[in-house]
């Protein structure tokens, strides 16, 4: 039974997990980078969604939406403004850049609302009891929220005309630049489609975890492991290593040690990385170097 | 050069006379201790970032293994100095090879999200292992350093052990670059690719930066807890590790003077500098951004460029 309890609590959580990796996945899949501010919007979500629900007094989902819609426009301005000057650089500059903005972000989110923890309120409260097993409705909504968003993200990817755009600059820029995409304003797309995501795990989760600003930095850790877990760049592979994190950790905290789930974790981690270095579902090994 | 040389030479003359030019009790003296175990962990980080070009979030976390493994065998197993400090280097250097060997396939960003993991694991074990750590309440009364009978307990005589120290990782390291080793190390740095077609073994190289640097982390933990008397998680957490990527940047990736000297402006600057405080993660994010966008190469390089052009 208590099996069955912590499955559903990983699932929820894996969830969230898989929100912030397919995020991180399109980002590299389009604009080649790993952003480390990516946790940093996660936060935002959460923080956004509590500044509009608590103290504005809006209901929770449009808040949600709202916040995410913050994020997404952020993402443009920030990839049209600061990450395309870096285009040319290398790896390392690139990602100390994104360094630098993650701390700007989180140090002016603590200026802005301060360092405590904060409490959101649920979208549906109460449980269910089904036999000796406890759901938090809240967790369902979690997981159906998710489900329902990654389906709007595949099917917008797949069949509109700006996923096929998106996938085209992610497949080779230049070719599709040749074919009349708008390559720059894809690659903004992008990063406003990725932060839209994971401001929507932030603010899901938020209920769930409580809100901080300081909640960023170990999102980021786990929804970058969770994407080389399945293969980065791979956005089926994000969804399945995000669910598998949230399992790891959800069961790894009911049977062995809820302090140390972490290390966990990151053996799990690490022993995919030396058996299958392309990730579990990634079918060429991405900035993978055999020499 | 030849004024370099000069400013260096005056540099290293001051700062043997310091003590004999400020009062022990100065808290200058203390911060140039710090300063001093900057250098060593900057300059260790700065063979496996400058020299090979592999961007590990996990340095700070081997400064803590250093710190920990140190203090605990000192004060609770009453070892002597000398041999923790053995097993503090060899700690981190086996840590590092773990971490070399999983992540030699690991290129760029993947490289760096595998060893930022590390840290948080890590990270998780000094605040958790609360049997061990004692957690977040930290480990106090950590002994001096002492090697046969002679205590380095004073001001004076723990600031000459930190600056022989210093001094010694910034000579190995001049040497390091200028070898055989060294020169690998650029060339995996600048082209993997064509340094293996070189005939370069870049996997037992890249092994190398990172069990050097763990080492050298290492040692700057010991050194570290034994200064300070006391270290606690947050002594190595991630804000130590921003403090190493924008010294590295400033000073730039690749040069050991650049990098050394700009270690200890960085503890005196924020030092003097402490009504930033508040505002230093904002203040610093800012300048990794602009230093990446304006000269990626350090200060140096960029006061070398203007130079050049308002000679040209």
């Amino acid at each position: 039974m208590i099996a069955l309890q912590q499955l559903i609590n990983g699932l929820a959580l894996g969830s969230v997990y898989a929100l912030v990796a397919i995020g991180l996945s399109l980002i590299w899949a389009t604009a080649a980078l790993l952003d480390f501010a990516f946790g940093q919007v996660f936060m935002l979500g959460g923080i956004l969604t509590w500044s509009l629900v608590v103290v504005a007094g809006m209901p929770l989902v449009p808040a949600m939406l709202i916040a995410a819609l913050f994020a997404a426009l952020l993402g443009y301005v920030v990839e049209r403004s600061l990450y395309a000057r870096l285009s040319t650089a290398d790896h390392v500059t690139v990602l100390i850049a994104t360094i630098g903005f993650s701390m700007i972000l989180q140090d002016g989110a603590t200026k802005l609302w301060g360092a405590e923890t904060r409490a959101l309120p649920e979208a549906f409260g109460g449980v269910w009891h089904i036999g000796e097993i406890v759901v938090r409705v809240h967790y369902l909504f979690i997981v159906a929220s998710a489900v329902v968003l990654i389906a709007l993200f595949h099917a917008g990817l797949r069949w509109t005309r700006l996923g096929i755009a998106l996938r085209a600059v992610a497949e080779n820029r230049n070719v599709a630049a040749m074919m009349g995409v708008d390559v720059l304003r894809m690659l903004g797309l992008g990063f406003g489609a990725s932060y839209l995501l994971a401001a929507m795990a932030g603010a899901l989760i938020g209920p769930v975890t409580y809100v901080a600003t300081t909640g960023g930095t170990a999102m980021m850790v786990k929804g970058v492991t969770a994407a080389v877990l399945g293969g980065f760049g791979s956005l089926p592979g994000a969804l399945v290593g995000g669910l598998a994190i949230g399992l790891i950790e959800s069961l790894s905290a009911g049977y062995l040690s809820s302090a140390f789930k972490d290390v966990f974790v990151f053996g799990f981690f690490v022993a995919v990385l030396l058996v299958r270095p392309q990730g579990l579902l990634g079918e060429r090994p991405v900035g993978v170097s055999e020499l | 050069m030849r004024i370099g040389a000069v400013i260096l030479g005056a540099a290293c003359f001051l700062a043997v006379a310091l003590p004999g030019l400020v009062s022990f009790e100065d808290y200058l003296l203390y911060n140039a201790g710090i300063a001093l175990i900057y250098v060593v962990l900057a300059t260790g980080y700065n063979i496996l970032l400058g020299l090979c070009g592999q961007l590990s979030m996990a340095q700070v976390a081997f400064f803590g293994l250093g710190g920990y493994a140190s203090a605990l065998l000192t004060r609770d197993l009453h070892w002597p100095w000398a041999a923790a400090l053995l097993v503090a280097a060899l700690l981190p250097t086996a840590g590092a090879w773990v971490i070399a060997r999983a992540a030699l396939r690991l290129t760029g960003p993947y490289l760096a999200m595998v060893t930022f993991a590390f840290h948080s694991a890590l990270f998780t074990l000094f605040t958790n292992w609360v049997d061990l750590t004692n957690g977040w309440g930290g480990l106090s009364r950590i002994p001096p350093a002492a090697v046969a009978g002679f205590a380095f307990d004073t001001p004076a005589r723990v600031y000459y052990l930190l600056l022989g120290f210093a001094m010694l990782a910034v000579a190995l390291s001049l040497r390091l670059k200028a070898s055989r080793i060294g020169r690998a190390m650029l060339a995996v740095r600048e082209n993997r690719l064509a340094a293996k077609g070189a005939g370069i073994d870049t996997a037992r190289i890249i092994t190398i930066g990172f069990c050097l640097s763990g080492a050298m982390a290492g040692i700057a933990g010991s050194l570290h807890a034994h200064f300070v008397h006391y270290i606690d998680p947050t002594t190595f957490g991630l804000p130590r590790m921003v403090d190493l990527l924008i010294i590295l940047i400033i000073g730039g990736r690749g040069s050991i003077i650049g990098v050394a000297v700009t270690a200890i402006a960085y503890v005196f600057a924020l030092e003097y500098l402490r009504f930033l405080e508040e505002w230093k993660l904002m203040v610093f994010g800012a300048l990794l951004i602009v230093m990446v966008s304006v000269s990626p190469d350090g200060l140096g390089a960029l006061v070398r460029r203007l130079a050049r052009t308002s000679r040209a």
